[in-house]
């Protein structure tokens, strides 16, 4: 509500007729121009007569609408008729060519002709929007402006990082918004604005190496002749360098440790490198992490001033590796436990050849690692690893592992026949050798079937082994004609040689015959063994037995002039090897190690077989058991750790494996024994991932926040603020608890910060009248009605209403807050629900959880607050009303809580309600057109929603209805839902006597009439509020009686209700002519006097009607 | 009682009979009215006056509107030109011709009827 208008402004304003003007001023640049819509001179500059309507001043958005800015518009319709100048000389669309017309400013006052100049009002001051509009009919030209609130939101916020400001900024950091902190502390990211320069080395070095090259051009990095870099954790000092190359004098610089380092290992220059937190200034920078590990307080600075964390040399952090790795960790000492035998080789990894050895009768082993370990990073998992096997598979008995502080974590896996050793060998049994007679070979040993196939072996040691004989009778060529025989003609071969002795391997008779009639026949013993027959025969053939017992015989047959012609016939004999002589035909070596058969004598030879290839080798096989495989066995004890440890966690760690059973009586073998560890190396690494705790420069106050976006990046200036009313929207939301902590995005506008703010803060402005004003949206409940609107202040016929959209109810409010302003996704660490189960139950679950990321709330009770806040704003189906009022309401704003009462078509009373808007329809002369103050106002939780005023009402849905008299109207009422009425009993002055004032409200039902529909429940309550300006004549209570015409004459009137004190004071009873249900509360500070009456006397309409009903004259 | 007359500048119409009469002067307030939901009069007055002056000849003597159609034609250029009216009780006003056709009928006798309206400025 405006409270300052000027005195005779207010005064004018009120009257019912008056005479309003307004004014409007364009500010040009080449000069001012000053219009009205008539003649006149104010406050010494001459008003053309040129606006031929002032149109609307109204919303450019629907004032429904959720979380809207209201910013206004108006069209003026403009006489071309003259420039608005002393002279008037020109046409005031020059200006349309001398200018650029937009955002030219224009100021509109309003003005009571019968007052002082310093008693005009400045309506609002606007700018000058496209489209500028001319028409040739009229003459007219039409702009259209809106308030100047328009032009404040149109910036952004923030600056861009560029290279002009930061010369030496990370690449990708240039053009990235500077962001602006609010509040906090909060962590938040950094720009690295100056950046360390860097290359890489070519090829490996070592910790002594003193020259290192580069991959890149030092001279286009600009690198100093001499300076230092640094390498993983390694500080190098180099005293001169070259375009590609650098020379060191100092590995392990200033304390750091020399290295070894990679081929393409990243060297990063040592200098100072600077990390934008946001935009400056900021008040404390503290807790400064590099890629999430809190830096060194002592490796940073930092410059409030200028908002940077600056590091003297690149930032880095020490962490671990991204990926893990494999160690272990060997035990050194048995445990006083240890019974096993020889438990020490469980642990001697020197000695894996032979094991620790458990059994029933060496029941336990026991080791642990009494020496410290050395520090290996972060433990990522940690196993037991045991190797073992057994001297034969088992069943029953086990073996049970236990760790110190751990307990038994498992038992070794117990092998199975499958687990029993199969042996499978080749075996060397022959070996490459020589002979001395040049007979020089190996044998192929690697064959297994190589004995099995060759065996004792032939070796050559003469080129002919064969003794042939030829027949000697009949010589050779022998033929016999066919004609000189006559029937068989046998011939008897005689072979010509003379047996060496000996066993004959083998014998074979060549034969080359040619044969024309008959046939030959071979014949051994006396049986024909073979026979050919016509034709050339020219065949070796194998024999048997001794050649002296064959010979060939001569079939002459009944052929005619056949004959048979034998021109070769040779019988070669082998003999065996024990043969002796020179007429031996063959040896056999006997295969042994440096002996040979010596072909001539007969004799073994020592040296006849040299250089064997290898010794031979021993095998022994232990047949007696069935030992097992070795099992490799691993217990995870990563499981049976609470939380992480360190390399402490192995040492004096015991161990313990014990045999339990007696069944089996195998030997457990266990060859190594230790603990297997997956960690992440600890390392140092450049980051430019640099985040700081910061505190910004702005306060955390919302309305301080909203004013600071406004003045210092809306260029709003700080005279436009209504001090007073920004002082209480501080005040309101300090109250609330409410704060802002968070990051505002550089590249956002005013209009989108304002917004955002004003969201997370139930905060709005109202600009009107050239000001703004901050204000805090106020729980019903801690707001006070300012002013009553009634008929007397309504138009006629102009009042509206509208229900909410459906689309608009929520009733689901999932809010998003405490935001990680460093995470990559899921930034949101909270969330509230706030739900409305009436609600949910009668339109379903309505919910938008997009408007409710409170990225600047940090607070639970906040984020609550907040969230409870709009769920009852929108939750339910509120109403919008809509009416005009006059001059004389103009002070109304937007936020006031007013109430109104009006007549006919609505007939509501005293409902209160929020103005969302106010308007203005400005009068038009020309079209008799009166000034209006369109309001329009949300009405919750009391809507009225009434089509008729007569008998007939249909209440839709949710509703609350406020009556201020007892009517007829539950005839024909239609009741959906939930229904409220509040009756307020008009009573007649004269049936009670009341000094001030009497609220009667009842909640309550009576008397449902046949044409009451109602769906459900309908629960009635009667309360009556007695106020403390309540005197009642003697007695509280009323009884009431039907009269039987006793008493004096009007008394007790026959059949009608009498109603009268009694003793008791904390009730009241009515009649039953009461339409309503009976009970009173009276509160226990009436003060009674007299008798009280319920009754209008005789004939009264309300209570009784019949004759007597009251006594004559009470 | 005289004869009205026009006057600009050196140029000067003046009648040879009034008007008929009646003669009147209309004279209009501009303001705005409206009601309220209880009945309640509300108005808004722009404190501007308009006065008219519409004269209506039934015997214009053919001279004399001749004379009134060079007037209105190219003296007062129909409403472009303010000029000084005379009225029978010889007042001068200052006024515009708002008729935008001279409309003059000629009857048996040769006289002329018909009327202009004229605003004062």
């Amino acid at each position: 509500m405006r409270f300052d208008f000027p005195y005779n402004f207010q005064v004018e304003k009120a009257k019912d007729v008056n005479s309003p003007q307004l004014l409007a001023v364009f500010h040009f640049v080449e000069a001012d121009a000053y219009l009205s819509d008539r003649e006149v001179t104010f406050d010494g500059n001459y008003y053309q007569p040129l606006i031929e309507s002032w149109g609307s001043l109204e919303n450019s958005a629907d004032p429904e609408s959720f979380n809207t800015l209201g910013v206004k518009q108006i069209t003026l319709n403009i006489w071309n008729g003259g420039d608005g100048s002393a002279t008037g000389a020109n046409s005031f669309a020059q200006y349309l060519q001398s200018e650029d017309m937009e955002d030219v400013e224009v100021d509109i006052y309003l003005w009571f002709t019968n007052t002082g100049v310093s008693d005009a009002v400045l309506i609002d001051t606007f700018v000058i929007q496209d489209p500028i509009e001319a028409e040739e009919a009229s003459t007219l030209i039409n702009l259209d402006l809106v308030t100047r609130d328009y032009l404040y939101y149109q910036s952004t916020v923030g600056n861009v990082v560029t290279t002009d400001d930061w010369q030496d900024a990370k690449p990708e950091d240039i053009g990235k918004g500077i962001d602006i902190i609010v509040g906090g502390p909060i962590r938040v990211p950094t720009l690295c604005v100056k950046k360390a320069r860097s290359f890489t080395i070519s090829g490996t070095i070592l910790k002594n190496s003193t020259t290192i090259n580069t991959n890149e051009s030092l001279d286009e990095l600009g690198l100093n002749s001499a300076g230092t870099v640094k390498i993983g954790s390694e500080k190098i000092f180099y005293y001169d360098r070259g375009e590609y190359v650098i020379y060191v004098n100092w590995r392990g610089y200033e304390g750091t440790t020399a290295d070894g380092h990679d081929d393409g290992a990243k060297a990063t220059v040592v200098e100072d490198s600077y990390y934008l937190v946001g935009d400056p200034p900021v008040t404390a920078i503290t807790d400064v992490e590099v890629e999430g590990v809190a830096a060194d307080t002592d490796s940073y600075t930092v410059d409030l001033e200028n908002g940077l964390v600056i590091f003297p040399e690149p930032p880095s952090y020490t962490g671990y590796s991204t990926s893990s790795q494999d160690d272990s960790v060997s035990f050194d000492t048995l445990g006083n436990s240890n019974t096993s035998y020889q438990g020490h080789y469980a642990y001697d990894e020197d000695s894996l050849a032979t094991s620790a050895l458990i059994s029933e009768n060496y029941p336990v082993l026991q080791v642990y690692r009494s020496t410290d370990v050395e520090e290996l990073g972060q433990l990522v998992r940690i196993f037991l690893f045991v190797r073992h096997w057994a001297s034969n598979y088992y069943s029953s008995d086990y073996v049970q592992v236990e760790v110190s502080g751990l307990g038994v974590v498992g038992t070794l896996s117990r092998p199975d026949s499958d687990d029993q050793i199969v042996l499978e060998a080749d075996v060397v049994i022959d070996h490459g050798h020589e002979h001395s007679d040049d007979d020089e070979h190996d044998h192929d040993s690697t064959d297994a079937e190589y004995y099995n196939e060759v065996g004792l072996h032939e070796h050559d040691i003469s080129t002919s082994n064969v003794v042939t004989a030829t027949l000697n009778s009949p010589s050779l060529p022998y033929t016999k004609y066919t004609y000189s025989i006559s029937g068989s003609a046998d011939v008897d071969f005689e072979w010509s040689w003379s047996s060496p002795g000996g066993d004959i391997v083998s014998k074979t008779l060549t034969l080359e015959a040619s044969i024309t009639g008959g046939s030959l026949g071979l014949i051994r013993d006396g049986i024909v063994i073979k026979t050919w027959g016509i034709g050339v025969v020219n065949e070796t053939i194998s024999l048997s037995v001794s050649p002296g017992n064959v010979y060939f015989r001569f079939y002459e047959g009944n052929v005619i002039n056949g004959y048979i012609t034998i021109t070769n016939a040779e019988l070669n004999v082998e003999y065996s090897s024990d043969a002796t002589g020179s007429s031996r035909s063959s040896v056999e070596s006997n295969l042994s190690e440096g002996l040979i058969v010596d072909p001539a004598t007969g004799t073994n030879s020592t040296d006849d077989v040299q250089d064997l290839t290898g010794a031979s080798e021993i095998i022994d096989f232990y047949t007696t058991e069935s030992p097992t495989q070795a099992i490799d066995e691993y217990f995870d004890l990563t499981d049976y750790i609470d939380g992480s440890v360190d390399v402490s966690f192995f040492k004096d760690r015991t161990v313990t494996l014990t045999y339990v059973g007696s069944e089996d009586n195998v030997r457990v073998l266990i060859p190594l024994a230790r603990f297997e560890v997956e960690y992440r190396k600890e390392q140092s690494t450049f980051s430019d991932n640099v985040t700081a705790n910061v505190t910004s420069s702005i306060s955390s106050n919302p309305a301080e926040v909203l004013y600071y976006f406004l003045t210092e990046k809306g260029g709003v200036p700080g005279e436009l603020v209504d001090s007073s009313n920004f002082e209480n929207a501080k005040w309101l939301t300090y109250k609330a608890g409410y704060s802002f902590h968070g990051i505002i995005s550089a590249s956002s506008t005013v209009k989108e910060v304002v917004k955002k703010l004003n969201l997370q803060a139930r905060m709005f402005q109202n600009w009107a009248f050239g000001e703004i004003k901050f204000l805090f949206n106020q729980d019903r409940g801690d707001r006070s009605t300012l002013r009553d609107l009634g008929p007397d202040d309504l138009q006629l016929r102009s009042f509206s209403f509208s229900r909410k959209k459906r689309v608009d109810i929520i009733n689901s409010v999932n809010c998003l807050y405490d935001k990680d302003w460093t995470a990559d996704s899921d930034p949101y660490l909270s969330t509230f629900s706030a739900r409305s189960d009436d609600s949910i139950l009668i339109h379903g679950e309505l919910s938008d959880d997009s408007r409710w990321e409170f990225d600047l709330v940090t607070d639970d009770e906040m984020a609550a607050s907040l969230a409870w806040y709009y769920l009852s704003k929108l939750a339910v189906p509120t109403a919008f009303f809509r009416f005009n009022t006059y001059l004389e309401h103009m002070d109304i704003e937007r936020g006031d809580l007013l109430t109104v009462t009006t007549t006919g078509f609505s007939n509501i009373r005293k409902v209160i309600f929020d103005v969302i808007a106010k308007n203005y329809n400005f009068y038009s002369p020309k079209n008799n057109q009166i000034s209006h103050v369109n309001i329009v106002g949300e009405v919750y939780p009391y809507s009225v929603i009434s089509l008729s005023v007569n008998d007939q009402v249909i209440i839709v849905d949710t509703t609350t209805i406020e009556r201020q008299t007892s009517s007829d109207q539950d005839e024909s009422m239609f009741m959906i839902d939930r229904t409220f009425f509040e009756y307020g009993l008009n009573l007649k002055s004269d049936i009670i006597a009341v000094s001030e004032s009497i609220s009667f409200v009842w909640d309550a039902s009576i008397n449902i009439n046949e044409n009451l529909a109602v769906s459900e429940l309908i629960s009635f309550e009667i309360r009556i509020f007695v106020e403390d300006s309540l005197n009642v004549s003697e007695s509280s209570a009323v009884f009431s009686s039907f009269g039987y015409g006793s008493g004096g004459y009007g008394e007790w009137g026959y059949g009608g209700l009498v109603t009268f004190g009694a003793d008791e004071e904390d009730w009241l009873y009515a009649g039953e002519e009461l339409s309503f249900a009976e009970t009173t509360e009276m509160s226990e500070d009436v003060t009674v006097d007299e008798e009280i009456l319920f009754s209008d006397g005789y004939g009264g309409p309300s209570i009784g009607d019949g004759y007597g009903v009251t006594p004559y004259g009470a | 009682m005289t004869i009205i007359k026009f006057t600009l500048d050196s140029n000067e119409l003046q009648f040879t009979v009034n008007p008929s009469y009646p003669l009147i002067k209309d004279i209009e307030k501009i303001q705005s009215t409206d009601r309220t939901a209880s009945g309640k009069f509300k108005a808004e007055t722009y404190n501007v006056t308009l006065r008219r002056f519409p004269l209506t000849w039934t015997n214009l003597p053919p001279a004399d509107y001749s004379a009134l159609v060079t007037w209105f034609d190219s003296v007062a250029d129909g409403a472009a030109n303010s000029f000084t009216y005379t009225d029978p009780d010889n007042v001068d006003y200052t006024v515009r011709i708002i008729t935008k056709t001279l409309s003059f009928s000629r009857n048996a006798n040769n006289y002329f009827s018909g009327s202009i309206t004229m605003e004062e400025q």
